[in-house]
């Protein structure tokens, strides 16, 4: 986990006024956004469908409200919170599969539509590994996909915060898409 | 993959972006040749990058959200915070996560409620600042109804927290549910409700998230008001009436179902948002339904009904006939009236509503008449005094105050000379007016409960009741600029009186709202500025038709227009100390010195400034304009002492320099100016508080003799204490400027000061032997210390083992220890400490968590001590704590300390209430039923709570006011 904080630490460097404010932030991020996950289980239960946008667009409203903290940009904010939202999920990916634990290790296939929770907890917490091996090669494709697939952020917000073209995300996310579905896969076969 | 080959197997894959699609395989073939490996990877790697992934391309809440189902995932529990064990976590607000916890050095009764910053968040100053505020309303707040403040701190990793009573409780709708309350029971508790809530608004505190689960009830069905995270204090800077981004994103995001149509608006929020919250809570506690909710309604079309809608009568929202019946009439009343979308029209108070409530309950016709009707009946029964004569041949006398001038430095001093004083009869006498042309002065007299307008002759020094047609309790009159009229404040509206004696009434509150004052004449006379509840408004009088200039914060009071006619001098805060509390039927408060500013406003109602010095401690009040408008003179203590200053205005109605002192120790109260701005009518307002002893009968609880004072002169009095042989009193007060401890025979005569140092000291007790006294002194920088003093005089000696912040203390009976309480909130906990044979004094030994004024009974058995919610007893080793008496929180009693009885099986103790009532108490030390032993008249009020006894005698404070009015020359000198 540290390294990946660290890489995206240092994307989000970009803008040296926010370091501090980032770090300060996580925390509060991680907190918050749980929160609202959690409750807007309830909505989901009765129909609604959970919105990662929604989520962190309430904790925005939120912490900017509680703290009145100054972000570089509403992008930034949100790929602190695409951070946030990837430690949330896979914290409780880890802990369904904990709670399995002693169970059938399944073999995973990422595009079979209907996976069970203790199959989607598998893919989750793979995927996370492989995006710190990810990270290793190239931290920014690691971003990309904890801004898009964690954060749902669209490709001009995860341009504007890392500071690069439309384009260079569509690639990245090509690369990193690619590279992490076949990384998966040969780890399953390992 | 190792890095050097992911290198090449990004730069292929990046140049073969470049590519058509058709063309990249064969590119890479070529690129690769030899290297089948390098190949597969960048091609498979592209495929699968370009191929739609169900769980990738998908979100990760999709994926992942039906694993939220269990209990949240939580982040590590903190083993311990400061000197806290904690147990669990038990609740999150926005800026901190609550757990319960516990005092390593105690038991059971150490468990506390512990508010820790969240991780993280400490780094961030302003959610320190935010964190630090919530802490400082909770140590503001002393109420049974809202959990105490204990403790606070920082971890070792440097993360502020704070202890506050732990609340085991459930929320209020859930334990009326459970209970199966019926209405009365639902309507006592939620008094109760209103209680803590009026509390905090007497400390300028407004809460802004009261909804049922913010109210745990105890089990033995004590409300308990939580969480003042997103509370605030009534600052004054939003006088401007500014709604602040932070103010209105926070309201956005509070449940919509309880916030009020000005939170949701983003409008400021005053003490009316948390009646309208009252309100809704009272619908719920009536009927079991919030008032807007529907089933299919989003946030924003529930917030949008918050807006728009008129809530469904309680009445009508239920279907049970005879709770329809219950409900119909003075409940729908009270809960709309709280509801009214206009914060104007609501109840003034939350206090104003739970008296409304409690009258429901006695049977009593209620006050509210609904936010539509024409007219609120604002009929009150006043306690009418004895009708006030003035002595029509009173004699002018005359008196010279001592002129000071001040900082000669500036261009145009503002000299005082012959001040005269203007006898009157009457207890009191205040408001004084001088007329435009300066003959004469209108002013108000009487009890205090009853006060009536009269108009003086300065020259030939006659005196006429002017309003006796006006009932009522007379304040404020104010001249027309012809000189011809007087506007006249009494209960709740504005009259017009001219000086043959006729009177009407003049500026009756709209419907509504709950009172007019403070009128204010234009220049030209045409109109007048007055106050209706929190608004400031116009009224052109051609026309009858008044315009609102602003909907300030607060109550702003005390209007002055200026001669030029562009602005209004104003002030907000402290109202109590011009006019007493509303409805201003007795003006008991009237010594309470809190903070006030003055502002001035132009009557367009935008960019109201303050002109008197920035919030602090002072008091600045009863601006008056000088003739050209350039200038205000008002009164304030910001150097001490009540005193008139005068401030410097430029053409924008800005402050211009420092307020400059004109007067030195004249404490007056309030101040007018003829209109040529040379002559100064004032009234002076003091508060004396001496000591008075009343002796207890066998028989009877009528005094066995008159109360009979043992000290004379103007002073404050807090602590007493009886030397054990009877003979002497010690007590504290500041007859010489600065608080000390004095001694004084019983039977009177001339105190004798012991403490000559320059701090300050409070709560003297004496030794049993009678050698010794011990006190605590206010030590720089704002830390209380135990001293001990010889009673034959000499230098003090410090009592220094012992934690932070000392008070209070109290001798064993065996003269070898003390009882303290120490702590940083408003009530610390109970330690003692022994003297050993050296003279020093041990570590203390904590007996009992948040307490105040420890006794040790005689036999040495006990420590006695006081806490908000009654008394409590413990044993000398600290074993568990027992209640003895219970305070009943409808009861607005005040405790100040419990003494022992001679045989230790009896606690005594004082209680006095807001109408002064005084009377003393016995109580078993094994609890039961409180016995009267003496009634007090009603004319010995007191301020203060303490009170020192040997078991048939007591010796308490008694509060006595006094009030002159006087005129007095200004000159400008150059």
């Amino acid at each position: 986990m540290d390294s990946q904080d660290n890489s995206s630490e240092a994307g989000m460097a970009a803008d040296s006024r926010n370091v501090v404010a980032a770090e300060a932030m996580f925390p509060l991020l991680y907190d918050e956004l749980r929160r609202i996950a959690h409750r807007q289980l309830e909505l989901e239960r009765t129909g609604h469908t959970l919105s990662t946008t929604a989520l962190v667009h309430e904790a925005y409203v939120k912490l900017a409200d509680q703290t009145r903290a100054q972000f570089a940009s509403r992008a930034h904010f949100l790929a602190v919170a695409a951070q946030a939202m990837r430690r949330i999920l896979v914290e409780y990916a880890r802990k369904v599969r904990a709670d399995k634990r002693g169970g059938k290790w399944h073999r995973l296939d990422l595009d079979q539509v209907d996976i069970p929770v203790e199959d989607r907890a598998e893919a989750l917490v793979a995927l996370d590994g492989a995006l710190e091996r990810l990270a290793s090669l190239n931290p920014r494709l690691s971003q990309v996909v904890e801004c898009r697939f964690f954060g749902g952020m669209t490709e001009p917000e995860i341009a504007t915060a890392l500071g690069v073209t439309d384009r260079t995300i569509r690639r990245d996310w090509i690369k990193a898409k690619g590279w992490l579905l076949t990384d998966i896969a040969e780890g399953d076969e390992s | 993959m190792n890095p050097e080959r992911w290198q090449r197997v990004e730069a292929l894959l990046d140049e073969a972006f470049e590519l058509p699609r058709a063309h990249r395989d064969a590119f890479l073939r070529a690129k690769c040749a030899g290297d089948d490996e390098l190949f597969a990877q960048v091609s498979s790697i592209l495929a699968a990058g370009e191929t739609q992934s169900s769980m990738l391309d998908a979100r990760a809440v999709d994926v992942a959200g039906p694993m939220i189902t269990d209990e949240p995932i939580r982040p590590p529990l903190p083993e311990r915070v400061g000197p806290y064990r904690v147990e669990r976590m038990i609740g999150e607000g926005g800026m901190g996560t609550v757990y319960l916890a516990h005092r390593d050095d105690d038991t059971s009764a150490g468990r506390v409620a512990l508010k820790v910053v969240r991780r993280g968040l400490h780094l961030d100053s302003r959610i320190v600042r935010r964190f630090q505020d919530e802490r400082q309303i909770l140590a503001t707040l002393n109420h049974p109804g809202i959990a105490t403040l204990f403790d606070g701190g920082l971890t070792s990793d440097g993360v502020p927290f704070f202890a506050m009573e732990y609340v085991e409780g459930k929320p209020i709708d859930k334990y009326c549910e459970a209970n199966a309350l019926g209405i009365d029971r639902r309507l006592e508790l939620f008094v109760l409700v209103c209680n803590a809530i009026a509390h905090a608004h007497s400390k300028q505190i407004v809460h802004r998230d009261i909804k049922p689960s913010n109210i745990l009830v105890t089990e033995s069905g004590e409300p308990h008001l939580l969480d003042f995270g997103i509370a605030k204090l009534l600052d004054p800077d939003l006088f401007e009436g500014k709604p602040r981004t932070e103010t209105r994103l926070s309201e956005r995001l509070l449940t919509p179902e309880y916030a009020s149509p000005e939170q949701i608006r983003g409008e400021p929020v005053t003490a009316a948002t948390d009646v309208y919250c009252l309100g809704v809570l009272l619908y719920e506690l009536l009927t079991g339904q919030r008032p807007f909710r529907r089933a299919e309604r989003s946030a924003h079309g529930l917030e949008r009904a918050v807006l728009e809608e008129d809530p469904t009568r309680p009445s009508e929202a239920v279907a049970r006939e005879p709770l329809r019946r219950r409900l119909k009439g003075d409940l729908d009343t009270i809960v709309l009236t709280a509801m009214s979308k206009e914060p104007e029209r609501r109840y003034a108070s939350a206090a104003e509503m739970a008296s409304d409530v409690r009258r429901h309950l006695a049977g009593e016709s209620v006050r509210a008449s609904g936010p539509n009707a024409v007219y609120r009946a604002r009929r009150w029964v006043r306690r009418h005094g004895r009708r006030v004569t003035v002595g029509a041949a009173a004699v002018v006398a005359t008196a010279v105050i001592a002129t000071v001038l001040v900082r000669a430095s500036t261009p145009r001093r503002l000299v005082m000379s012959g001040a005269t004083r203007l006898p009157v009869d009457p207890e009191l006498s205040l408001d004084a007016e001088v007329s435009p042309d300066g003959k004469h002065v209108a002013f108000v007299a009487g009890t205090g409960n009853s006060m009536r307008l009269f108009v003086k002759d300065i020259q030939n020094g006659h005196v006429m009741p002017l309003a006796d047609s006006v009932p009522g309790y007379h304040r404020w009159p104010r001249w027309s600029p012809d000189g011809t009229h007087i506007a006249l404040m009494s209960d709740s509206r504005i009259y017009d009186c001219t000086f043959d004696g006729r009177c009407k009434v003049f500026l009756a509150p709209d419907s509504g709202a709950s009172f007019t004052a403070f009128p204010a004449w234009s220049p030209d006379g045409r109109s007048i500025a007055y106050v209706q509840d929190a608004s400031i408004l116009i009224r052109d009088l051609a026309s009858g038709a008044s315009r609102v200039v602003s909907r300030a914060l607060g109550t702003p009071h005390s209007l002055r227009w200026s001669p030029d006619g562009r602005y209004l001098a104003l002030v907000s805060g402290n109202i109590e100390f011009v006019v007493g509390t509303y409805p201003w039927s007795n003006i008991l408060n009237v010594g309470n010195a809190g903070q006030s500013s003055v502002w001035v406003m132009p009557t367009s109602g935008a960019d109201t400034v303050r002109v008197s010095d920035a919030v602090g401690r002072s008091l600045n009040m009863s601006p008056v304009w000088t003739p050209d408008s350039r200038a205000l003179l008002y009164v304030s203590n910001r150097d001490g002492a009540r005193d008139v200053y005068r401030v410097d205005l430029d053409n924008r109605g800005h402050r211009r320099g420092d307020p400059q002192r004109i007067t030195t120790g004249l404490l007056p109260h309030t101040i007018s100016l003829s209109a040529n701005g040379q002559l100064l009518g004032f009234s002076v307002f003091r508060l004396n508080a001496n000591i008075w002893s009343v002796t207890a009968s066998p028989t009877s609880t009528m005094p066995a003799s008159e109360p009979t004072p043992v000290t004379r002169g103007a002073q404050s009095v807090e602590g007493l204490s009886l030397s054990a042989d009877g003979q002497t009193l010690a007590f504290d007060s500041d007859r010489t400027g600065n608080h000390d401890i004095y001694t004084v025979s019983t039977s009177g005569g001339e105190p004798r000061r012991l403490t000559t140092d320059p701090f300050d000291e409070f709560m003297p007790d004496w030794s049993p032997d009678g050698s010794e006294i011990a006190y605590h002194a206010f030590t720089p920088p704002g830390t209380r210390q135990l001293r001990i003093i010889r009673s034959s005089g000499g230098p003090p000696s410090i009592v220094s083992p012992t934690p932070l912040n000392q008070r209070q203390p109290g001798w064993s009976p065996d003269g070898r220890s003390l009882v303290f309480d120490a702590g940083r909130g408003p009530l610390g906990d109970i330690y003692t400490t022994q003297r050993t044979a050296t003279g020093n004094w041990t570590p203390p030994h904590i007996v009992a968590m948040k307490g105040g004024t420890g006794r040790w009974s005689p036999d040495g058995s006990y420590i006695a001590y006081v806490r908000a919610d009654g008394i409590w007893v413990t044993t000398r080793a600290g074993g568990p704590s027992r209640q003895v008496f219970r305070v009943d929180t409808l009861d607005k009693l005040r405790l100040g300390n419990a003494e022992w009885s001679r045989d230790s099986k009896r606690i005594l103790f004082k209680r006095f209430d807001g109408e002064g009532r005084t009377s003393f108490w016995s109580i078993p030390v094994t609890g039961g039923q409180p016995k009267l032993l003496v009634q007090l008249s009603q004319d010995l009020r007191s301020h203060r709570a303490e009170f020192t006894t040997d078991g048939t005698r007591f010796f308490f404070t008694v509060t006595e006011r006094a009030s002159e009015l006087w005129t007095a020359e200004l000159h400008t000198m150059r």
